[in-house]
C-alpha cells in the first residue's frame, strides 16, 4: 500500500511517503506559515515521481489552526478527486513516532505567551502510546502530569529553560521532526484493516474554540 | 468548457458549474452567516473553520445537481482574492488540490470582478461598459473596456455603502446584514420629511464617501427614536442619492454605452429604479444580475475564470490568496 502522509500543523510543513511499510520520501521544511504555497506543489512532486497513492493520512492537529486547515482541506479534495481512503491522525502522535524506544515525551506545538499544545507519549512499536488525551494548556500542565518523572520535551516548550522547567526537574529537550512518513506509518494499520475517515468527515482538531466564541466571565 | 467554480472569500462558501462562461448548469451555497449574526460581523477563523467542513459536500452537492461527474470537469477557477485571509486560503488550497487529483487546469479570479460576471449569466457582455460594484465591503466605478481591461474610477474613501446599511440598520435595532432590513422598514412609509447628508467630496471626483451618513444615521436614530422607518427612508435616499451622482458623472466622461451593476447592494429595489431612471436619461442601457447573484455566489466566479482560462491564464500550484487585490492589476 502507498500512502501519502501530510502535516503542517506545528513548526514544519511535512509531507512524505511510505510504500509497503517503508519510507520512499519525506519533504520537511522547518518554516511555519507556508502550507499554503508549499504543500500541494510537493505533493504534485511526489505523484511525478511515485504515482498516485492508495491512501492519504493527514495530521489534523492540534496546532495552528490554519496550517490544520490547510492540510485537511487538501486531503479531502485529494481523497475525493483520486477516490481513496483518508484517515486523520494526532499530530502530536504522529511526532511522537520518533521518540527513542524506552523513553516518554511531552510534545509540545504553538506556543504562544504561555498558551500551547501538548501531548504526552510513551514510546512503543507500532505507535507511540498517549499517557494523556492531546490538550490545549493555558500556563500550566495539567496536576495529574507527573513532573517527577525523565522525560523528553519536543517543540517550542523545550527551547527555553523556563519551558522545560514546567515539565519538572528531570525534563530534558529532544530535537525530532514530524514527517509526513510519520503521519503515514502512524495512520497505516487502520488504513489497512478499513478504518478510515471519509473525505467529508475528515475534520481538524482545534483543540479550542474560537477566541471570540468563548465568554469571557461576567459577560454572559 | 465547462469550469467548476469555488468561492470562499467571506462568510459564504459556495460551488457552481458554469458552461462556455454563460451557460449556468447548477449552483449551490452554504452560508455560516446565521452564526456571524450572534456576533453582530463576520468572524474570519469561525468563517474559516464552517469553510472547510463545508466545501467538500457543497462541491459534490452541484455535480449532483447536474448529474455530472467530477471527470465532466474542464477546468476549476477560484476566489484568489481580496477576502478573509483564513477563508480564502480553504477554496484556494481545495481549488489546487482538486485541479492535481483530476489533472485538469485551474484559473485564480478577483472577487470583485468576478462580481460583474454575474451579469454574464443573463446576456452576453458588452463592452465598453461602466460598471457599479456595491457591497458591504466594496463600492466602486469601474470603466470596464474588455475581458479583463477593467480601470477604476472611482472608489469610497471610508465606508461602503452596504456598511452604512449594516451600521444603520444596528442604530435602528435591525439584524445583520442591514441592507434588505433597511430596506423592508423603509418601504414601509411612503416618503420621510427627515434627510441624511450625502458627502460633498468635489465636482470632478468619482470617488465615494459613507462615513458621513452613518455617523449622521447613529445620531438621527437618537434623537428620533420613533421615527426608524423614516430614517431607514432617509439613508436609503442619501445612500442611493451618492452612487447615482458618481454614475451620472462617469457616464458624461467616458463612452460606454452599457452601464452594469454587481453586488449584494444591488439587490435595492430603489437602486434598480434610480439606475433605470439615470439610465434612460444618459440614453445607456442599465444591467443588473438576478437577484440570486448579486450576493456572493461561484456562478460569477466560473463565468470569469472561463475568460482567463481561455486567454491562457493559469494559477500555480504555489500561489497563495491575495488578501488585499486591487481591482485591475
Amino acid at each position: 500500500m502507498k500512502i501519502l502522509g501530510i502535516d503542517a500543523s506545528g513548526p514544519m510543513l511535512a509531507v512524505g511517503l511510505v510504500l509497503d511499510q517503508m519510507v520512499a520520501a519525506d519533504f520537511m521544511w522547518i518554516r511555519p506559515r507556508t502550507a499554503g504555497s508549499h504543500l500541494v506543489p510537493w505533493i504534485e512532486q511526489i505523484v511525478n515521481e511515485f504515482g498516485r497513492p492508495d491512501a492519504i493520512a493527514c495530521g489534523i492537529g492540534p496546532g495552528s489552526f490554519t496550517g490544520v486547515r490547510i492540510a485537511v482541506t487538501a486531503a479531502k479534495a485529494l481523497a475525493y478527486a483520486w477516490n481513496i481512503p483518508v484517515k486523520g491522525v494526532s499530530s502530536l502522535q504522529a511526532w511522537a513516532m520518533q521518540i527513542p524506544l524506552g523513553h516518554r515525551a511531552l510534545i509540545t506545538t504553538e506556543l504562544r505567551g504561555s498558551a500551547f499544545y501538548a501531548g504526552y507519549y510513551q514510546a512503543a512499536r507500532p505507535q507511540p502510546t498517549p499517557l494523556m488525551p492531546d490538550m490545549a494548556v493555558n500556563g500550566s500542565l495539567p496536576d495529574a502530569f507527573p513532573s517527577d518523572t525523565a522525560l523528553y520535551v519536543v517543540g517550542p516548550l523545550s527551547e527555553t529553560s523556563a519551558g522545560l522547567g514546567m515539565a519538572g526537574p528531570l525534563a530534558r529537550p529532544l530535537t525530532i521532526a514530524l514527517l509526513g512518513s510519520s503521519v503515514a506509518l502512524l495512520a497505516q494499520t487502520a488504513l489497512i484493516e478499513g478504518h478510515s475517515d471519509t473525505a467529508e468527515t475528515l475534520a481538524p482538531f482545534y483543540g479550542r474554540p474560537p477566541a471570540i466564541t468563548v465568554a469571557t466571565p461576567g459577560t454572559e | 468548457m465547462r469550469v467548476l467554480g469555488i468561492e470562499s472569500s467571506c462568510d459564504e462558501t459556495a460551488a457552481a458549474v458554469v458552461e462556455n462562461g454563460d451557460r449556468l448548469l447548477s449552483t449551490m451555497l452554504a452560508s455560516s452567516a446565521a452564526i456571524h449574526a450572534q456576533y453582530g460581523g463576520v468572524v474570519p477563523e469561525v468563517a474559516a473553520r464552517e469553510h472547510t467542513m463545508a466545501i467538500l459536500p457543497v462541491v459534490k452537492g452541484v455535480l449532483a445537481q447536474a448529474h455530472l461527474a467530477m471527470q465532466d470537469i474542464d477546468a476549476v477557477a477560484v476566489t484568489e482574492g481580496p477576502g478573509l485571509l483564513g477563508a480564502l486560503l480553504v477554496g484556494v488550497t481545495f481549488g489546487k488540490a482538486l485541479a492535481l487529483g483530476l489533472n485538469i487546469p485551474i484559473v485564480g479570479v478577483h472577487h470583485l470582478e468576478a462580481h460583474l460576471y454575474a451579469n454574464a449569466l443573463v446576456e452576453p457582455l458588452r463592452f465598453p461598459a461602466l460598471g457599479l460594484l456595491v457591497s458591504g465591503g466594496h463600492t466602486t466605478l469601474v470603466l470596464w473596456e474588455d475581458h479583463g481591461q477593467l480601470k477604476v474610477l472611482g472608489e469610497t474613501r471610508d465606508d461602503a455603502a452596504g456598511e452604512a446599511f449594516d451600521k444603520g440598520a444596528r442604530a435602528l435595532g435591525l439584524c445583520y446584514p442591514g441592507g434588505p432590513e433597511i430596506e423592508r422598514l423603509a418601504s414601509s412609509v411612503p416618503q420621510t420629511a427627515l434627510s441624511l447628508p450625502v458627502a460633498h467630496l468635489g465636482s470632478q471626483t468619482l470617488d465615494f464617501s459613507f462615513s458621513g451618513v452613518k455617523t449622521a444615521t447613529v445620531e438621527l436614530a437618537r434623537r428620533e427614536p420613533h421615527r426608524k422607518a423614516e430614517i431607514a427612508k432617509a439613508l436609503q435616499i442619501a445612500v442611493v442619492t451618492a452612487l447615482a451622482r458618481n454614475v451620472g458623472r462617469a457616464l458624461d466622461q467616458y463612452p460606454a454605452h452599457d452601464l452594469y451593476l454587481a453586488g449584494g447592494v444591488t439587490a435595492n429595489q430603489c437602486l434598480r429604479e434610480r439606475m433605470q431612471q439615470i439610465a434612460l436619461e444618459k440614453g445607456v442601457a442599465v444591467h443588473f444580475p438576478p437577484r440570486q447573484y448579486c450576493t456572493d455566489n461561484a456562478a460569477m466566479v466560473a463565468s470569469l475564470g472561463y475568460y482567463k482560462l481561455i486567454k491562457g491564464v493559469r494559477l500555480p500550484y504555489n500561489a497563495s490568496p491575495r488578501v488585499n487585490y486591487p481591482l485591475g492589476t
